[in-house]
């Protein structure tokens, strides 16, 4: 082979490879070409999945006004987007929507942005699909609005469904690149959205069965606020207001020691033989209604009512906080008491019917008061005191009311007594006695 | 007491938050109780007052040089979502930090070049050892243009020694040429170029990283226009490169803008591939009707000689550049790594499956690191200081 066929022979393998070279390279540029592209895309896809897996680190306390902010602010950031916000109804049942939780850049006019009223159209809302606008030159009205509502040349409006209704609307979007050959808003970023606007959903979801729980809840606290309501006012008929304060408080009421209160008895005169003309129930009801009068009574003049045993009524004035007037208050009552049993027995007398009469007795002097034993408790007194008041009682008479030595010195000035002389009481000898009326 | 760095950066979204969480982190970061100088950028998203309002409450006095950054590259973030934000504190008795700035760049980056280089040359001290650049990449005009690098360094190597190591950034907010910031003490600025000398008992050694290889022959630009490149080998520039790739490449022309890189041999054409050797120059787009290249700078002129370049998808490369750069460090103690990189070389830009700055962290070990990412790249290749793209500028400040 000459030098000249050697030399065409090594530039023919030159060329060759050359060829090889270059086709190879051209293989592989395309293949990096593409695989730039894919990689690019599959980059922020995973950071777009971030954001939904991030969620579960998020500690909003189910509150949606704080995931919505937290939201916006992730997709804006993580998606790379420029601005993030949330479209709002403006009001129930109104085609208007406004701008929350803006997140944008630093230059972006936010104000501006906050100022804008959107109103979606109807067709489109009931649709419940996402818009995508990529191209400048599209002339949907919605398209339009939304480009010159926020300044964006790629955007995406992407509703939330909750209870099959839209919600409210994420919007995200771009400036135009010029450095990059950016495409703008793509469907993978839908997908990711609407996964998002699943999470919307789900926490609204519990929020409203948080709402319902609430109600259950504010429903069952008024119901347990009623029956506390009815305990209380159960042991206040059995208990002094202030002794129950102690019981709670202690869980137990230490007796305690009263210098000088006034104890009242009143009987019924011939109520024995009352009771053989009336049924069991006539007579309950017959007394009941006495007994209610007397509860009022006492309750007037703040004196403590301390039980009923049978026909007979008994209370103290003076405790369980003690007072001055706890003898005149005692008094005033006992009146009243007589009067209105006398009142009745002239009505009745009229209509021919049955009736009582009352006899009253009254005593002055120190008292021991407290509760004692654990089941069916009560407030009770003791002392000589409540020994010699009952035995007033039962030295009076019908339609009058008898006090003791202590007790009328303690109301002579305020009221007409009469002095009955010293009369012998049952196991305490020659006692003197007063008939008491109002002044005159 | 030597040299101590504090770096901390942050994506808080608040700008004045950010601003004081990053000043304060760096401080207890690097022990620094007297701090003598700080290096900021925040992201483009940031609202650059507020940042600095953040960052003064913790560091009122200190002087400051930076800007915005399209992203923030330090030892625990790397980020370029927008918001991202990075102090580097300086606290040293060994290296001075003195801070120049000229404006109108937009108007002239060739004037502004000069006058920077006038005031630099009038401070300049036997121990001045090295100079960081960075610049406004944005003209903020309509339509947006770049401010170009390559008259501002030729202007400035006029008045700066080849004993000064020399590299820099071009500050991008974003992809959308928004406006962009520079930072000098308590002075937000636009359209500024900024020059940090260092000096003192130091050095800065610099490596371009940028992993691309040449992947067809050498062709020759026959035709240019400012930073067009309309004519190779006598052909239109979009033919040659759909010749280069060979016929049904199936590429969209479209894709070249910010993926079509040339590359430009500063070293022997035919002896062994040396990365260190080539000039990236990145397509910014494409104009179809003149079947041009739009690029980022003007510096590839009629005679130029390219290969187009195809990008590494190993990062062992850049493990290989910073052990080399180690191992040339000697009895020099590195203080600090600062990588000046381009936005394009992200991971979400690039294409390629690696971080490179987390790469490049990986390399440097227990070595400070921290930067930025930018739009273009300054750094020596061969003995020429040129603008760059699509490369990363590491910057390694030593105590000697």
């Amino acid at each position: 082979m000459s030098n000249l066929e050697q030399q065409e022979e090594a530039q023919k393998q030159i060329n060759y490879y050359k060829n090889r070279l270059k086709a190879l390279s051209s293989s592989l540029m395309s293949l990096e070409y593409a695989n730039a592209n894919l990689s690019k895309d599959v980059l922020q896809m995973s950071e777009g999945l971030s954001v939904i897996s991030e969620l579960q680190l998020w500690n909003t306390e189910s509150k949606l006004e704080v995931l919505l902010d937290l939201l916006a602010e992730k997709i804006n950031v993580r998606l790379k987007m420029d601005v993030t916000l949330m479209l709002m109804r403006v009001k129930d049942h109104s085609s208007e929507y406004a701008p929350h939780y803006i997140k944008s850049f630093a230059d972006y006019n936010k104000e501006r942005a906050l100022k804008v009223r959107l109103t979606i159209p109807e067709a489109f809302h009931q649709s419940s699909v996402s818009l995508i606008a990529n191209d400048d030159s599209d002339t949907d009205l919605l398209v339009v609005a939304l480009r010159n509502a926020f300044e964006l040349d790629h955007f995406i409006l992407c509703p939330v469904i909750h209870d099959n209704k839209v919600f409210n609307y994420i919007f995200a979007g771009r400036r135009k690149q010029l450095l990059q050959s950016g495409k703008g808003i793509l469907k993978y970023h839908q997908n990711i959205l609407e996964a998002i606007g699943g999470v919307i959903s789900a926490v609204q979801n519990q929020i409203d069965r948080n709402v319902i729980l609430e109600k259950l809840v504010d429903k069952r606290t008024e119901e347990l606020r009623k029956e506390k309501e009815v305990s209380e006012t159960l042991l206040l008929n059995i208990l002094p207001y202030e002794t129950t304060q102690e019981l709670k408080v202690n869980g137990y009421v230490k007796a305690k020691d009263y210098n000088i209160v006034t104890v009242l008895f009143t009987d019924f005169v011939g109520f024995t033989a009352l009771s053989s003309e009336l049924s069991p129930q006539e007579l309950v009801t017959e007394i009941d209604h006495y007994y209610r009068t007397f509860d009022d009574i006492t309750h007037k003049y703040g004196i403590e009512k301390i039980k009923t045993i049978g026909d007979s009524y008994m209370c103290a004035s003076g405790l369980p906080v003690e007072k001055g007037t706890h003898a005149e208050d005692a008094v005033s009552a006992a009146i009243e008491m007589r009067d209105f049993v006398e009142m009745a027995k002239e009505e009745r007398k009229k209509q021919g019917r049955p009736f009582f009469e009352i006899r009253i007795g009254l005593n002055s002097g120190p008292v021991i008061a407290g509760i004692v034993g654990v089941k069916k408790f009560s407030y009770d007194v003791w002392g000589d005191t409540v020994n010699v008041a009952s035995r007033m009682e039962s030295k009076s008479m019908a339609g009058k009311i008898n006090i003791s030595q202590s007790t009328y010195e303690l109301v002579k000035d305020k009221f007409d007594c009469s002095y009955r002389g010293k009369l012998d009481a049952k196991n305490k000898g020659l006692i003197d006695m007063y008939f008491v009326e109002p002044r005159s | 007491m030597g040299t101590f760095i504090g770096i901390a950066a942050n994506n808080q979204t608040d700008s004045f938050i950010a601003g004081q969480q990053a000043a304060s982190e760096a401080l207890e970061h690097g022990k620094i109780n007297r701090p003598d100088f700080a290096l900021i950028f925040c992201g483009g998203k940031h609202n650059p007052r507020e940042f600095l309002r953040g960052i003064n409450t913790i560091l009122p006095g200190v002087p400051k040089a930076g800007g915005s950054s399209f992203g923030i590259i330090s030892n625990n973030l790397i980020g370029y979502d927008g918001f991202e934000v990075g102090v580097t504190l300086f606290q040293s008795d060994k290296i001075r930090f003195e801070v120049f700035s000229q404006g109108e760049l937009n108007v002239d980056e060739y004037k502004a070049g000069e006058e920077l280089g006038k005031k630099i040359k009038t401070e300049l001290r036997v121990d001045s050892r090295a100079l960081l650049l960075f610049y406004d990449s944005s003209k903020q005009q309509s339509p947006p243009m770049l401010n170009f690098a390559t008259p501002l360094i030729q202007a400035l190597e006029g008045y700066v020694p080849d004993t000064i190591s020399i590299a820099g950034g071009g500050f991008l907010a974003d992809m959308m040429l928004s406006a962009c910031y520079q930072i000098v003490d308590n002075e937000i600025l636009t359209q500024h170029v900024i020059g940090i000398l260092i000096s003192g008992e130091c050095s800065m050694d610099t490596a371009i990283l940028h992993g691309c290889q040449p992947c067809s022959d050498y062709v020759t630009i026959t035709k240019t226009h400012g930073p067009l490149v309309m004519e190779i080998e006598n052909k239109p520039a979009l033919d040659m490169i759909d010749e280069l790739l060979g016929p049904g490449h199936g590429i969209n022309v479209k894709d070249f803008a910010m993926n079509l890189t040339l590359g430009v041999n500063k070293g022997d054409k035919f002896s062994d591939f040396r990365e260190s050797d080539y000039a990236n120059r990145l397509t910014l787009a494409v104009d179809e009707p003149s079947r041009s290249l739009v690029m980022f700078e003007p510096d590839l002129q009629q005679g130029s000689e390219v290969q187009l370049m195809r990008r590494s998808m190993d990062p062992h490369y850049v493990g290989k550049v910073i052990d080399d750069m180690k191992s040339r460090l000697g009895s020099k103690r590195p203080v600090l790594a600062f990588y000046i990189n381009c936005g394009g070389r992200a991971k979400p830009f690039s294409g390629v499956e690696f971080e490179d700055a987390e790469e490049v962290r990986k390399a440097l070990g227990e070595i400070p690191y921290s930067g930025f990412y930018s739009g273009v790249e300054i750094a020596k290749v061969g003995h020429t200081l040129q603008p760059l793209d699509w490369t990363g500028v590491m910057c390694l400040i030593s105590e000697i």
